[in-house]
């Protein structure tokens, strides 16, 4: 065969397989920029030398396949058919063999002269990848030529094998044999396509592929050419036959069987050194911890005790500072309006309303501010994703769906964003059953009622105490949704394939935004609503005018004296329980603030209140009904508001019933063992 | 090899690396016949969930298309 003057290759490849490396090594400054016609991708052309012989390189899009589902593959497809060059350069990132292999077949079902550049060795060989080249060649019946771009390794050699194209032509590329009943539709549509247009022999079997495959181009091809009908008859036949022998549709059918074909090229050429493919990555020997199958979950609840943990020692100190400000801002104030002769009304309504109910929940700010410094970094570590898997398969056990526990987690910050992530589960029946469980999820403003009592009735266990009630409100949601599921939604969980994001360590400023954006929000709170809820509090526990402040024969004693008695078997049947109880229904943190508006003593007074009239056991129990007991306004709203007034009002019932019911429970059965 | 992992999908929440794993192919591979997948209708993307807040300091404000994949699960009639 006579050498010709000039050559043309065009270059394929992956994204990130190297190709503008191999591009720019072969060619050098010699390269002309430009767009492919009638659209805006960019097109690349070069040019070198080699031994007298002028080589034009066009450098194709980055694609994975020739499928003509992108613009991209579209453009490099169209160039490949309808320019025919002389060879297709495909370089082949060698530490992806498998998947960049996927392109070079379909460059060989096209009929290219294919030279494959295996780039990228050394990373290959660096992770314990040594790929057989021999063999490579030999199995896809192509020229392989390894090289690393970044370094010009390899190029000088590419040069030769593309020089060489003619004098030497490459063997002629593996066919993928796609099963005796494919390939019996392939034999009749090639020698259908072959007879109709004689010029498309050499892209016949491609063409009768990519017909069997359902490509939208590929039909076109035959539609719009009259000669075609015969093809096209021929197509809608081998398709009956095959539809009628394949368990599933013929073009999932060809796209497995090539991938199948290219995981046995893969096996079959590449040697893995187990001394550094077991060199494991950060990431992977986190991973084979913190998400083993028995390790998993016990993991998880450690993190969760630890944070606990840390909430209370780190956050105690601090919050023993906050509760001083309080006392000497209620002082300060009292004695200031005391000086400027001020009606006692109003200072008891500052001092004792206001200052004692937001002063009794801004205390534990800083068990917010660490809760939320715990929570982001976990999350923004990327450890969050695996414990979403690992609690998965926990909850597929429970018939649970594994997305479900994502909002979950995020209700332990506030059920109201955690109702609204339950958006992105598909199927209505699994958003409605984690809507109504999320607000089982301890959300952060029930903190101030466990921080309270917690530290008055188990200050040496606290932060177990804690993360027990943490540990109940997500055994109790998996529950509930347990039965829930049974009675009003019977269907099976979807599994899921989880992207586990790598490892990495957060930016100090996204851990101090999230955390200023939560502890900002339960500031503003403090401020807004449960400043106007005390004051209403302080109103309630003063009239009748002339009654005793916060008295039983105050209104709010009076609210709180209906209520009560049904509280007596949960062992905290005291008035202003109850009130406080009901208030937090507006918003959790109320219920501390009640306490502190109606004892108008601040925490440090409250502490006493509660220890002279609660007991550990009556204090778990009243816990407890804070954890469960109906959800708060902004959350039954967000549940109305993302289901209807059925299931928000399923939500309340179920809740308050359950709340009694184990807060009775916890008190009674406890009681036989105190 | 796609029936493989619709059965494995089928079987339990795995990860992708586990799947790469379990079916002895390359993670990449396995990324292609995901894709492959999604195109088809057999799975679906999952992204991560809006902040509370909305688009307000998300990085993705205004290209929610480009939001990271943290999962795929069955679609409804694979």
């Amino acid at each position: 065969m006579t050498a010709k003057r000039s050559i043309t290759v065009a270059l394929a490849g992956n994204p990130n397989s190297g190709k503008t490396s191999i591009f720019n090594a072969l060619t050098g400054a010699k390269q002309s920029v430009g767009n492919w016609p009638g659209v805006t991708v960019e097109k690349k052309e070069g040019r070198f030398n080699y031994q007298g012989h002028a080589v034009t390189v066009v450098d194709l899009p980055g694609t994975y396949a020739l499928d003509a589902y992108t613009l991209d593959e579209r453009v490099a497809r169209e160039y490949l058919v309808t320019e025919k060059p002389d060879a297709v350069v495909a370089v082949v990132d060698a530490s992806n063999l498998e998947r960049n292999l996927y392109l070079v077949a379909q460059l060989l079902e096209l009929g290219a002269t294919v030279v494959v550049a295996l780039n990228m060795v050394d990373i290959a060989r660096s992770r314990g990848i040594d790929i057989d080249t021999v063999r490579l060649e030999k199995v896809l019946g192509v020229r392989v030529v390894t090289t690393v771009a970044s370094k010009g390794m390899g190029i000088e050699a590419l040069k030769r094998v593309v020089h060489d194209i003619d004098r030497k032509p490459p063997p002629r590329g593996t066919k993928i044999a796609y099963g005796r009943d494919i390939e019996a539709g392939i034999e009749q549509l090639v020698e259908s396509i072959v007879a109709t247009w004689p010029d498309r022999e050499g892209q016949a079997r491609w063409l009768a592929l990519k017909l069997l495959e359902g490509d939208p181009e590929a039909e076109a091809l035959v539609a719009d050419d009259e000669r075609g009908t015969v093809v096209t008859e021929v197509l809608e036949e081998v398709r009956r036959w095959l539809g009628r022998h394949l368990d599933v549709d013929l073009e999932t059918a060809v796209v497995e069987r090539r991938y199948g074909f290219l995981n046995g090229v893969a096996r079959e050429c590449t040697r893995r050194r187990p001394s550094l493919t077991r060199r494991l990555t950060v990431t992977d020997r986190i991973d084979s911890v913190v998400t083993n199958r028995w390790f998993g979950i016990p993991i998880f609840l450690l993190l969760m005790w630890g944070t606990f943990q840390l909430v209370f020692t780190v956050g105690a100190p601090l919050s023993g500072y906050i509760e001083q400000f309080f006392g000497w801002l209620g002082g300060a104030v009292s004695s200031l309006l005391a000086s400027a002769q001020a009606p006692a009304w109003l200072v008891s309504m500052l001092v004792e309303g206001v200052i004692g109910g937001v002063g009794s929940v801004l205390v534990f700010v800083p068990n917010i501010v660490i809760l939320f410094l715990v929570i982001s970094l976990l999350e923004e570590s990327g450890y969050m994703a695996r414990a979403a898997f690992v609690m998965d398969r926990f909850m597929h056990l429970l018939g649970l769906h594994g997305k479900s526990f994502i909002p979950m987690i995020i209700g332990f910050g506030c059920n109201v964003p955690a109702i609204m992530a339950t958006r992105t589960l598909e199927s209505r029946k699994d958003r409605i059953l984690t809507i109504l469980v999320n607000p089982l999820m301890s959300c952060s403003a029930r903190l101030p009622v466990y921080i309270l009592f917690a530290g008055v009735f188990f200050a040496r266990h606290r932060g177990l105490v804690v993360f027990s009630l943490y540990l109940l409100g997500i055994v109790l949601a998996v529950l509930v949704a347990r039965l829930f599921k049974r009675l009003f939604f019977k269907s099976e969980a979807a599994p899921l394939i989880m992207e586990m994001p790598p490892y990495h360590l957060p930016t100090v400023r996204s851990i101090l935004v999230h955390m200023w954006e939560r502890a900002w929000l339960f500031v503003r709170k403090a401020g807004t609503i449960i400043a106007l809820a005390s004051v209403a509090i302080w109103l309630m526990a003063s009239l009748p005018w002339g009654v005793e402040y916060a008295s039983e024969a105050s209104v709010i004693g009076r609210i709180g004296g209906v209520v009560a008695p049904l509280l007596k078997p949960a062992g905290f049947g005291y008035w202003w329980a109850a009130v406080s109880l009901t208030a937090g229904i507006v918003a959790k943190e109320i219920v501390v603030s009640t306490m502190g508006a109606i004892h108008g003593a601040g925490p440090e007074g409250l502490a006493d209140v509660l220890s002279r009239t609660f007991t550990p056991l009556s204090a778990y129990a009243f816990m407890v009904m804070s954890l469960v007991y109906i959800p708060c306004i902004a959350t039954i709203a967000a549940i109305k508001r993302e289901t209807n007034w059925k299931w928000a009002g399923l939500a309340v019932g179920y809740t308050m019933v359950l709340g009694w019911v184990l807060a009775v429970a916890v008190y009674q059965v406890g009681s036989l063992f105190a | 090899m796609i029936q493989d992992i619709l059965d494995e999908i089928r079987r339990g929440t795995t990860t992708v690396r586990g799947l790469s794993k379990k079916l002895k192919v390359e993670k990449s591979a396995l990324e292609g016949m995901l894709r492959y997948m999604l195109r088809k209708g057999m799975i679906r993307e999952l992204h991560p969930e809006c902040r509370p807040k909305g688009c307000r300091g998300c990085p993705y404000k205004g290209k929610c298309d480009q939001m990271p994949v943290v999962g795929y699960e069955l679609a409804d009639d694979s």
